[in-house]
């Protein structure tokens, strides 16, 4: 379905973000059961970093979206990315794993600060997308103009999301790193076809539920709206704060942040579900009662809900813009 | 316990024999507690130790359902003197499932067959009438043996058997224990004393009723999480491998969605599955996942009422047929296995 300007609406945006979401959760998860659970990886693995967030040694702080932290001071840092098409956005995505190259610490789980031995940075993006990730970093390292300059370019692996199951390999072309093996035992630097089933790791992705990038809204709203305010307030209407629900995410999942229950509660006033306290910006009334139960997923209630009001601010933004260009060629000519 | 059949028969006192009996589970508290005021409204309340009894009257006349505690703790019968298809018990049944704090209890496929096994000591075990549903388009199969067959009548095992092999699971059974005991029983716990030796149904059948909604309750007990603790799934293995395409998973969306009090959220649909699964009554809320197409896994959320978790683990076990429930396991996987 196409809006009035041609493009996809808003539902169908908000919906199409909260699967890509929830893919990632899902190989977030996957590769938290491969660190911990395995037999023969779990032995070897210090700490497993869902949720890290490393300070550079000028104080920047970064977030991959994992990292592996072994026993014998290796690190694998992870992003899963989209890659994007337009250059600009693929320098944004260069300049983070750039970033990430110049990890050389990381906090075990009891904060002791060690010193890495080496530290692989990993690109994992779908499956077709990984030679050109790949090449784009390459042309970048060698265009001396271009501030993209680390040790070593990232290790590409791609995921292919199957029916019944994730796979897994690394990009099999010359100049893709091989991941660092561990001094003793199997070596799988090549990673080739790792093949895991939802089943393997489906109780990880209930327990930890999100990853590191920024919830999704949508995600949240329903995550929110289903498991968090049920369990925290039953099924009355109540009144909440954004620090509230951050407070609530970390204490039960292990993150939240306050601007994505802003973000989520957003949605939720959108489609009618909360409303704002008159004079006080961060603090709502969840109206639960404001949902009939029948019938239609909760997700796809809330998008179809707020989808049509972010048509119209969309339509309206559109319009003003345009109205702008015609304003600005009136001056010029 | 003992004194149910008793009971039953001081309640209806027509001189009826039949006595139905159906096992719940509640968080602890009579199920009378969670019934609607609108049921209690037009009825005559006695209770004491260990027992409610209703007292209604309908265009029929009078009519009684009691509410008897047993030796487990949260399984309770619900004991009347009309048969589990008249309009008084399916109003029974009514105010049992609108009550948010009682669960019904869907039998193991074991628990089910072992009623079978332990008569069978007793005597020849003969069944009268089957019936049975098809998982696949929740057809019903019905099969009847006439007395004059009464020689070629077959025996529990026997049914259980031709139903799973025409792809259904067993709901109800009437049988017989050669000239000791009739009765009828069900697989959403329940049973029917027809005629016979009442302390036989009482020790054997409903005692192992008890028993078995009384390992439900324990499985479903105390799973709620806890902060930086594991989740602690629930397994329903199903008889057949009912889930195998996105369509088949659609099915259980659409039966969660139908079900009262009860919302859903999708995360996850490509056939493997993950939904949340709210109850509206109480704010309990659960995952619930296929990630094998025999198998539903129910993990709690932070709120997971016994009654809850035991009313969604009956609905969907009574809808895709299942073998049992159990804590859910992991198998342990090597390093080796994944790249192979």
């Amino acid at each position: 379905m196409m809006n009035a300007t041609g493009g996809e609406t808003s539902e169908e945006l908000l919906l199409q973000t909260y699967v890509l979401y929830d893919r990632y959760v899902d190989i977030v998860s996957a590769f938290h059961w491969l660190f911990t659970e395995v037999e023969g990886m779990r032995e070897t693995v210090r700490r497993f970093d869902r949720y890290p967030r490393v300070t550079l040694s000028d104080g920047r702080e970064v977030t991959p979206d994992f990292a592996v932290l072994f026993s014998d001071g290796r690190a694998y840092i992870a992003e899963i990315a989209n890659i994007p098409l337009h250059d600009n956005g693929f320098d944004g995505l260069a300049k983070q794993l750039l970033a990430y190259d110049e990890i050389a610490t990381l906090m075990d789980a009891d904060g002791t600060e060690v010193v890495l031995t080496s530290c692989d940075v990993v690109l994992i993006t779908r499956f077709g997308d990984g030679t050109d990730a790949h090449n784009r970093l390459q042309t970048r390292l060698h265009d001396l103009e271009h501030p993209y300059k680390p040790k070593s370019l990232p290790v590409v692996l791609q995921y292919a999301h199957e029916s019944d199951r994730y796979t897994f390999a690394r990009l099999p072309i010359e100049g893709n790193p091989r991941l660092t093996p561990a001094a003793e035992g199997r070596d799988f630097g090549e990673f080739a076809d790792l093949k895991v089933k939802p089943g393997r790791f489906a109780r990880v992705k209930a327990q930890h539920a999100f990853m590191n990038d920024p919830i999704d809204a949508l995600y949240l709203a329903t995550f929110l709206w289903s498991k968090v305010f049920p369990s925290v307030h039953g099924v009355d209407d109540f009144e909440t704060t954004a620090i509230d629900i951050a407070k609530t995410l970390r204490r039960q999942y292990g993150v939240g942040r306050v601007t994505d229950a802003e973000h989520a509660m957003d949605l939720l006033v959108r489609a009618g579900l909360a409303t704002q306290i008159k004079g006080k910006s961060k603090r709502w009334t969840v109206r639960r009662r404001a949902m009939r139960t029948a019938g239609e997923d909760v997700h796809e209630r809330i998008a179809k809900r707020v989808g049509p009001a972010l048509d119209k601010s969309r339509a309206v933004a559109e319009s003003k813009s345009r109205r702008k260009e015609m304003e600005g060629q009136g001056a010029l000519f | 316990m003992r004194d149910a059949l008793a009971l039953a028969q001081l309640i209806d006192p027509t001189g009826n024999p039949q006595t139905t009996v159906e096992v719940v589970l509640t968080d602890g508290p009579s199920p009378i507690t969670y019934m609607a005021p609108r049921v209690l409204r037009d009825a005559t309340v006695y209770s004491g130790a260990g027992f409610d009894v209703l007292e209604l009257h309908d265009d029929d006349g009078d009519w009684s359902v009691a509410f008897l505690g047993t030796d487990r703790e949260g399984v309770f019968l619900v004991v009347g003197g009309s048969s589990s298809t008249s309009q008084r018990w399916q109003r029974v049944e009514r105010w049992l499932s609108k009550a948010h704090g009682v669960a019904r209890c869907y039998l193991n496929h074991d628990d089910f067959e072992r009623v079978g096994d332990i008569l069978a000591t007793y005597g020849e075990v003969e069944v009268s009438r089957w019936t049975a549903r098809k998982v696949t388009d929740m057809s019903s199969i019905t099969r009847g043996f006439r007395a004059q067959q009464k020689s070629e009548r077959p025996d529990h095992r026997d049914v259980i058997r031709e139903a799973e092999q025409n792809m259904a699971s067993i709901r109800t059974l009437a049988l017989s224990v050669k000239q000791t005991l009739s009765l009828h029983l069900r697989r959403v716990a329940g049973c029917t004393f027809y005629s016979g030796d009442a302390r036989l149904f009482e020790d054997t059948v409903v005692r192992i009723l008890i028993e078995a909604a009384s390992g439900r309750r324990a499985l479903m007990s105390g799973r709620a999480r806890v902060p930086s603790q594991a989740v602690r799934p629930v397994a329903i293995h199903l008889e057949r491998a009912v889930f195998k395409s996105r369509d088949e998973t659609g099915v259980l969306i659409n039966h969660l969605n139908a079900a009262p009090n009860v919302s859903v959220a999708v995360f996850h649909r490509n056939p493997y599955l993950h939904v949340a699964v709210t109850d509206e009554v109480d704010g309990s809320n659960f995952d619930v996942m296929i990630t094998e197409s025999d198998r539903i896994d129910i993990v709690p959320g932070y709120r997971a009422s016994v009654a809850a978790m035991t009313r969604l683990g009956t609905l969907l076990g009574e809808r895709f047929g299942s073998k049992e429930m159990s804590e859910a396991t992991q198998d342990r996987v090597s390093l080796d296995s994944l790249f192979a």
